[in-house]
């Protein structure tokens, strides 16, 4: 040791051998770091209480070489009575004394360590060094900026495990030699406590940043990558990835969007194209089903992680994943990749939770504003429609009415089958409707006398919105027709409505054949009216089926046969 | 005098008399016609089909056509060489409109005028790009805005 030239470094600390007292800033707290400490982890250093058992304790005895001497009852009651641990050393760095808490903090009995170095007992090995240093200055220059402070170092037990400890160190003389009086607090709690919060409200700030962000987005996809990212950084972890569920079954889970360094986890990304995942499969796969995040400490010993066992093999070693949720349903999944083996922590999991309900809730208002914005665009479309065939309707009714009060009767009554049909369609969520229930919504208006005189029977049959509509026009013009001039217009006459599915050499179909009776001979006329036109062309252009019509001897009937692919 | 796609309606076209009197060597009236264009409409709703056939024929043009998807319209202009198609854009199963437009074009170079209840930025862009030029009208149309949509000249292509 060279005691003159070791003044210079002073005493640097008793931690981590680089330690060296944070610079203050407003707030109290260090800016800078200590080795390997994060900045949060450095206390607001206060002036220790000055020691209570001297003589002298004037500001100029402490602040000069003259140093308070023990009363040797006084250091035995602080000894006695003190909550923290309390040891003595003397200049040669030898302990002289070491109190009942002192034995509970570090787990040497008394009688074990005095005389004992006090850096060999509570020192770890890498900062001793750094301690002779500055005990060596303190006693040649008779200063030291550790002194009569509070300052945090490490300790260790008995068992050789550091521990984080609170010190404040005030020198003294007693029997005529330097001594030093130290205060030690066990701090891990403290320390843990802290961390802890530490970690909670950068958590908090992480999640309400991401919520910002996410609904700041343009896309769902912008929000997953906010997401994705803000994880990442949170973690340390150098990947994150999102899938989506393809929005109709089979259930599949597409990958969407990546967060990592261009060109970096190649052979991951090759692997995850290259797997189809579903429910229980994978990672994303056990997500789906449980809906709870899941963490892998390694891939490679996991029993349900397909991307590790491809040919090429991947970069990473973790993964982490959390679902992202709309009320029950997952709207996304996310993982997240280590490239080293790391062990599940709590805390991540806890805020992946916390962020997967936060950043669904966003998503799902950002759903809801595209739901309603195409329920919005569809309605708009469905009006226009509706309107441009209500002047079709209304132009080619007058151009073949041959009077206005014709053209009035006519307009009106396809115009409320039309809106009958609507309100049909409606109530079936413009889903499919029952054929059955659409020839009802078309007896509808006529009275319980004509509708006795039409028997309707058939199997279940539902119709898209296409065929109802279509299929409502001509089943309004065939009735409109029986009524002016055909069964209905007569009291003994009947309509006979059957249908039953089909086939031809082209695929199912539906036949459904309208059969009236009762009226005598109908002779085909010899040009058809607009209403048969409408009915003949509607068949061929709407549906793309065909009509056959028989003239029969107490009748005619209609059998229809269109394109029909089942429930 | 109007014009649709340089056809003239309802005028005497001394051009074409001329024309006329060269082909054949004999004059066959003072006041001949030009043949009317023709038309091809696409659209799966009768009445609304109908209605867009009367409107064309109220502008003198001859409606060749009707049909009420994307693969009968293909086939009924390659077969009728109509010199108008008027197109509705969603046209149930099966391809739309604009896809079945884009191929007509290609096909027969038949000027194309969209009537559509689609006229969202998204289906304009998507038109604007595949079938740049392509007049379209919304539902329910006019008659004077069709008959405008179908004198314009057609686009160039090159």
């Amino acid at each position: 040791m060279k005691p003159i030239s070791a003044i210079a470094r002073f005493l640097k600390g008793w931690s981590r051998g680089t330690m060296r007292l944070p610079e203050q800033t407003g707030n109290g707290y260090g800016k800078e770091s200590l080795e390997g400490i994060p900045p949060s982890l450095i206390f607001e250093e206060t002036p220790a209480p000055r020691p209570l058992p001297m003589h002298d304790m004037t500001e100029a005895n402490l602040s000069s070489t003259v140093l308070p001497t023990a009363d040797e009852n006084a250091l035995r009651l602080v000894l006695d009575t003190a909550l923290d641990a309390v040891v003595v050393m003397g200049a040669d760095g030898a302990i002289q004394e070491w109190n009942s808490r002192a034995e509970e903090t570090f787990g040497w009995r008394k009688e074990e360590v005095i005389g004992r170095q006090l850096a060999e007992v509570l020192i770890p090995e890498a900062v001793r060094r750094a301690h002779y240093d500055g005990l060596a200055h303190f006693l040649a220059a008779g200063e030291g900026p550790l002194l009569r402070r509070r300052v945090e170092v490490t300790g260790l037990y008995r068992d050789g495990k550091e521990i984080p400890i609170e010190l404040s160190i005030a020198p003294f003389e007693r029997g005529g030699e330097r001594a030093f009086l130290g205060f030690l607090r066990d701090i891990t709690d403290r320390k843990r406590t802290h961390a802890f919060l530490e970690g909670q409200a950068r958590r908090a700030i992480l999640l309400h940043q991401l919520t910002s962000f996410a609904a700041q987005s343009a896309s769902v996809e912008d929000a997953l990558r906010q997401c994705l990212a803000a994880v990442c950084e949170m973690t340390g972890w150098p990947v994150g990835h999102a899938f989506l569920p393809t929005p109709r079954e089979p259930l599949r889970l597409v990958s969407s969007v990546w967060h990592c360094q261009p060109g970096k986890f190649e052979a991951l990304r090759t692997a995850t194209e290259a797997i189809e995942f579903g429910p229980g499969i994978g990672l994303p796969g056990q997500i789906w089903d449980s809906k709870e995040p899941v963490w892998i400490r390694d891939v490679f010993e996991s029993d349900n992680f397909p991307r590790a066992h491809l040919d090429k093999p991947i970069e990473i070693r973790s993964a982490f994943g959390l679902p992202i949720r709309s009320g029950e349903q997952v709207i996304a999944i996310l993982e997240f990749f280590n490239d080293a083996v790391t062990e599940p922590d709590d805390g991540i999991l806890l805020t992946a939770r916390a962020l997967g309900d936060q950043v669904g809730r966003v998503l799902e208002r950002k759903h809801d504003a595209e739901r309603q914005h195409a329920l919005l665009a569809e309605l708009n479309h469905r009006v226009k429609n509706m309107l441009a065939v209500v002047v079709g309707i209304a132009t080619q009714t007058a151009r073949n009415a041959p009077t206005l009060p014709a053209f009035q009767e006519s307009f009106t009554g396809r115009l409320m089958s039309l809106s009958r049909t609507y309100s049909l369609m409606t109530s079936a969520q413009w889903q499919k409707t029952q054929l059955k229930e659409l020839i009802e919504e078309v007896l509808s208006p006529h009275s319980d006398t004509r509708r006795a005189n039409v028997r309707i029977e058939g199997p279940s049959v539902t119709l898209t919105p296409k065929m109802t509509l279509a299929m409502s026009m001509i089943l309004h013009e065939l009735m409109t027709n029986a009524v002016k001039h055909g069964a209905l217009s007569v009291p003994e006459g009947r309509i006979d409505m059957t249908w039953r599915h089909a086939g031809n050499g082209e695929g199912p179909t539906l036949e459904l054949v309208w059969c009236e009776t009762g009226r005598g001979r109908v002779t085909p006329p010899k040009k058809p009216g607009f209403g048969m036109r409408l009915i003949e062309t509607s068949v061929r252009h709407e549906l793309r089926g065909n009509l056959e019509t028989a003239y029969e001897p107490d009748g005619v009937r209609h059998t229809f046969t269109i394109p029909w692919q089942g429930d | 005098m109007a014009t649709i796609l340089g056809y003239t309606l309802g005028q005497t076209d001394s051009h074409a008399e001329s024309v006329e009197r060269d082909r054949t060597g004999k004059k066959r009236g003072e006041n001949v016609r030009m043949a009317k264009p023709r038309a091809v409409v696409v659209e799966d709703e009768l009445f609304v089909a109908w209605h867009i056939e009367s409107m064309l024929t109220d502008a003198d043009v001859d409606v060749c056509g009707i049909a009420s998807h994307g693969l009968e319209a293909i086939e009924k202009a390659v077969a009728l060489h109509p010199e108008i198609v008027v197109m509705d854009i969603n046209l149930g199963e099966g391809m739309d409109g604009i896809e079945a437009a884009r191929r007509i074009r290609e096909l027969t170079g038949a000027t194309i005028v969209f009537v559509t209840a689609y006229g969202d930025a998204k289906t304009l862009k998507r038109i604007a790009e595949e079938l740049p030029g392509a007049e379209v009208l919304s539902k329910p149309t006019s008659p004077a805005k069709l008959k405008h949509a179908i004198e314009r000249p057609p686009p160039s292509r090159h």
